[in-house]
């Protein structure tokens, strides 16, 4: 049964307990709702009214696709948003999402990636008008999430000198649940850059979001490695993509990174264990380079993002 | 003699305050969003760059390299906040 999908905007208040009963459902063990209200500072500055501005037609298409990617993605049997426009005052609803599963996992990461993708994609501007009479529309990049752990001194993590030889991203899972079944076809494409999100990875990317604290956020990959298997295996033209890692570096000994906080272009990593190679790397590349990329760290690393940037190819 | 093209031009946010509409229709020589969005920036100093925002043609996001053609309703979409 394809998830029940429902997204919409309304000028009007939002009546949170209507939209939290829509979402019963007989087979859900788990409802997560999230009600975004109006706050009353923000960036050390008193707000008195928010005004949100929608460009309808296409908020209402956009908002529908998030809601339908994050709900495949995780599985849920229903899910719907709510978003305000016009004039709202400090304690109004103005974004409200509530999503229902079969177990409580899917529901708390659906409703956390839905918040996060809304803010940056859903084409609606914010206005603030501040205690003081003067008025500003609102970026999202000084409100991103904080991961809340700790803020370490800059001199305290060390810095990769490393180059960054390409970046790739990939809308879905090719390997990740196919077990049994087909390769999945998402494809994967090279970026030039690609913003880093704390807790949640890279925006755009399958894993965004994917779940609380996820230990493979981002896949660090060596292009020595590559070298590597394009002479074994005599592919001279083998595409870095193929690994479906996603940020491929050069210069830097990425066994040396697992439990370890490291900057990379300023943007500050956790590195969790070593990407191991799964038996999908024979299908995907040739037949013995899953056995090739179990020795050597060839696998790459994985790691968490700690704090908010961009990462460009070098 | 070259017929020039019409276009919708919709702006939002920010970009529509700086520009004192929301929207406008305009004959223009332009063939691409970028192209556009540059000429309208040089008249009206909208002062964006195109590297940070995104632009959408006929209510669907298009790359900034995507040609217009005669008609077209163009937006463009400053950094949006939703939440």
């Amino acid at each position: 049964m394809p998830p029940e999908v429902r997204f919409s905007l309304t000028d009007q208040p939002l009546d949170t307990a209507s939209l939290a009963a829509e979402l019963h459902d007989p087979a859900a063990g788990a409802e997560v709702t999230f009600d975004g209200r109006v706050r009353n500072h923000n960036d050390g500055r008193a707000v008195s009214q928010l005004e949100y501005q929608a460009y309808p037609e296409l908020a209402l298409a956009t908002g529908r696709r998030v809601l339908e990617e994050e709900a495949t993605r995780h599985g849920l049997l229903r899910v719907s948003a709510v978003h305000r426009t016009g004039l709202l005052t400090i304690g109004d609803s103005a974004v409200w999402v509530g999503a229902a599963s079969a177990h409580r996992g899917a529901a708390f990461d659906a409703v956390r990636a839905i918040v996060e993708r809304l803010k940056y994609e859903l084409p609606v501007w914010k206005k603030e008008t501040y205690c003081d009479g003067s008025t500003e529309w609102v970026r999202p990049d000084n409100q991103s999430p904080r991961s809340g752990r700790p803020e370490a001194d800059d001199a305290d993590i060390p810095q990769w000198q490393a180059e960054l030889v390409e970046i790739w991203i990939s809308p879905g899972n090719d390997f990740r649940g196919h077990h049994g079944m087909a390769r999945g076809d998402h494809g994967i494409t090279s970026v030039p850059e690609i913003e880093c999100v704390a807790g949640m990875g890279l925006r755009g990317d399958r894993y965004f979001g994917y779940k609380a604290d996820f230990k493979g956020q981002v896949t660090f990959f060596d292009a020595a490695a590559v070298d590597a298997v394009r002479q074994q295996f005599k592919r001279p033209d083998l595409s870095s993509g193929e690994f479906r890692r996603n940020l491929i570096v050069r210069g830097v000994d990425l066994s040396a990174w697992v439990g370890q906080r490291f900057r990379f272009q300023g943007i500050e990593f956790e590195g969790s264990e070593e990407c191991k190679p799964c038996y999908w790397m024979d299908e995907a590349v040739a037949p013995g380079v899953e056995e090739f990329l179990k020795t050597h760290f060839r696998g790459g690393l994985r790691a968490r993002v700690l704090c908010d940037g961009t990462l460009r190819v070098s | 003699m070259t017929l020039l093209a019409s276009y919708q031009v919709c702006y939002y946010g920010l970009l529509a305050e700086r520009r004192g509409l929301f929207e406008e229709r305009l004959q223009h020589p332009a063939t691409t969003a970028a192209e556009l969005y540059d000429s309208l920036n040089a008249i009206h100093r909208l002062g964006l760059a195109i590297e940070d925002f995104r632009v959408a043609v006929n209510d669907a996001f298009v790359p900034w390299n995507h040609p217009l053609q005669d008609g077209d309703c163009i937006a463009l979409l400053p950094p949006m906040c939703g939440g």
